[in-house]
């Protein structure tokens, strides 16, 4: 292994090591009610899920920057479109992300990431499902 | 109070088929005359939907307090249709409903059955009485001569003033192995011997009018101005008129010619299509045939009231008025669904379509409280203009507007039947801009116009999870009020 290549490989261990700990906190979340719900939609659902989000944060709508969901069926929806839908917050960034029973969860990841890396303040991860 | 007909409505579907196209695709003698064709988006439930939007107009549907659908062709045997032409209306919850079925009487049966809940019942004040066929006739046997498609709706209510009164009726029963469709085995109706049917039906129906008129002591020849009576042959028609000894010009024997044979609401739409010139205290004799026969007796009370009802609405005219000729025989195949083709099978949901059964059926849109949007479909509860949330109120939709922009689909839903399909974006009256489909269009490259006026329409969509899934569509002004 040469010198260069050494550096590289503990800057990188370093940096799993270390991650992104203490860079980015979670100022509010909050669920929708189980149970068997017929009679709401995942527009209702979401809807449901971030107005107790942003009030558990103490924040407006108006000052989350960017959203990434979570979505595995197309039933509920393709695309990050769903969250402007859903919320109409207009011309922010969103990402819809698909990644089987993780979809959830990886949104969660890349969403700290975003924040992470300085670009925005504010971001909303979330997930929905409704098979019909 | 007397009980009557307070209003009435048709629904005569846009395209007419020429006997002779049918002549010509059989190399048959001809029968003079056109009859009225359903589109394949179309069946008894939509059309019925049709008639009962014709005679609410200008009546709250909230006031009625119970539908009775009459058919031969319900598009369920398990699950009425009633109640779903109930909520497509937008009635009441708290109202009664019933599906009369199986004999091309079910009709003047569903009229009789309303007059006698009404009577009984202190707190129905009025049924909806909707009738309507779409007979499929096996390809080149004589039945195609005949059925014909249509719908008719009359409100019997019981409420002062009313402009036509029902007097009195009288039944008889028949079991006869005339025509007939068995339960799970027969796409078509059969017939052993239309001989036989005729002389029943001869029988019947001079029986159940000749009864009516006794008890009533009324003179045929003298007393009854209108006869309205159903057939389904014209020269059956006749005979049956000279056995009755009624007046000239009486019976009323014009709409075969014109619609042809339309099952169940036949006797209501001759009876609509008698009331153009109605006179003081007309006595109206109407009467059902199928395995036995229903006679009513009805008047004219209020001719100047007979006569707002038919300026108000569509009717029976106003349907007529704007039809259009097809023109070849394979439309009508088509429309039919008498070819075999695959079609492409949608996804869909009995669950959402419950869940957005204000929107998809009952045809409400939001408002928002904060910038006054009118809005549609009904999905989140943030608004699309101001972003306000949680400020809507429900409000219900105008079924006329305009194109706002369009595009024709060529590939849509893989049947490949009757493409392009212009998927609009229409505007409507009212506010609210809704994404249909248009029917009824024929050559829409040319024909589909940014600013054009439409009428929304209810109409079968596809048959997704094996069930029936209708929504609304837009087509070209018919000339709805």
């Amino acid at each position: 292994m040469s010198t260069r290549e050494g550096e590289t490989l503990k800057e990188v261990i370093k940096m799993v090591r270390h991650g992104i700990k203490d860079k980015v906190a979670i100022i509010g979340c909050d669920m929708t009610k189980y149970g068997e719900r017929w009679d709401k939609s995942q527009y209702d659902l979401l809807f449901e899920a971030f107005q107790s989000a942003i009030k558990d944060a103490g924040i407006k709508k108006d000052e989350v920057d960017a959203s990434w969901i979570g979505i595995f069926y197309y039933f509920t929806g393709l695309s990050g479109a769903m969250v402007e839908d859903i919320l109409k917050l207009d011309g922010k960034p969103a990402t819809r992300v698909e990644n089987y029973c993780a979809s959830g969860m990886d949104a969660f990841r890349n969403a700290c990431f975003a924040v992470a890396s300085g670009a925005y303040d504010v971001v909303l991860a979330c997930g929905v499902e409704k098979q019909y | 109070m007397p009980i009557g007909i307070k209003s009435y409505g048709a629904y005569l579907p846009k395209y007419m088929l020429p006997r002779e196209l049918i002549a010509k695709a059989w190399d048959f003698p001809t029968v003079p005359g056109t009859k009225a064709v359903a589109m394949e988006d179309e069946d008894s439930l939509t059309m019925s939907v049709e008639a009962g939007l014709d005679c609410l107009e200008g009546i709250d549907p909230k006031t009625v307090d119970g539908i009775f659908f009459a058919s031969t062709t319900q598009v369920y045997t398990e699950k009425d249709s009633a109640s779903l032409i109930a909520t497509v209306l937008d009635m009441r919850e708290d109202i009664i409903t019933a599906d009369f079925t199986d004999s091309t009487k079910a009709g003047t049966t569903a009229l009789t059955r309303a007059v006698d809940t009404i009577k009984a019942n202190k707190d129905i004040k009025s049924i909806l009485v909707v009738a309507a066929d779409t007979r499929k006739p096996e390809p080149s046997t004589m039945w195609e001569y005949g059925f014909a498609d249509g719908a008719a709706a009359l409100l019997v209510a019981d409420e002062e003033n009313i402009p036509i009164s029902i007097d009195d009726y009288y039944s008889v029963s028949a079991n006869v192995t005339g025509p007939w469709k068995r339960a799970s085995k027969d796409e078509f109706i059969r017939t052993f011997e239309v001989k036989m049917d005729a002389k029943f039906y001869v029988e019947s129906i001079t029986k159940v009018m000749s009864e009516i008129l006794k008890r009533n002591s009324l003179n045929p020849a003298v007393d009854i101005a209108i006869a309205a009576y159903y057939y389904n042959n014209p020269r059956m028609h006749s005979t049956i008129s000279k056995i009755m000894k009624f007046g000239q010009g009486v019976a009323q024997n014009s709409l075969f010619f014109q619609v042809g044979d339309m099952g169940t609401p036949m006797p209501f739409m001759l009876l609509i299509a008698s009331l153009r010139r109605p006179k003081q205290d007309d006595k109206i004799i109407m009467a059902g045939f199928g395995d036995g026969a229903d006679a009513i007796l009805l008047q004219v009370r209020d001719k100047d009231g007979v006569r707002d009802i038919g300026k108000g609405r569509m009717g029976f005219v106003g349907h007529q008025k704007s039809m259009t000729l097809l023109k070849n025989y394979n439309k009508f195949i088509e429309y039919k669904e008498l070819l075999e083709k695959d079609r492409y099978t949608r996804k869909s949901s009995a669950v959402l379509i419950w869940r957005d059964t204000p929107s998809v059926y009952k045809w409400y849109g939001v408002k928002c409280k904060n910038c006054g949007a009118v809005q549609y479909p009904i999905l989140s509860r943030a608004c699309s203009v101001c972003r306000a949330d949680d400020q809507f109120d429900r409000v219900k939709l105008e079924k006329k507007g305009e194109i706002f922009t369009y595009t024709l689909d060529h590939l849509v839903g893989g049947a490949y039947l009757n493409t392009p399909v212009p998927r609009c974006i229409v505007d409507l009256e009212g506010g609210g801009r809704v994404l249909v489909n248009m029917t009824e269009i024929e050559n829409p490259e040319e024909n589909v116009k940014i600013g054009m006026k439409v009428e929304m329409t209810f109409r079968k969509e596809h048959e997704g999870a094996e069930f029936k899934n209708y929504y609304w569509k837009c087509r070209p002004v018919r000339g709805r009020p």
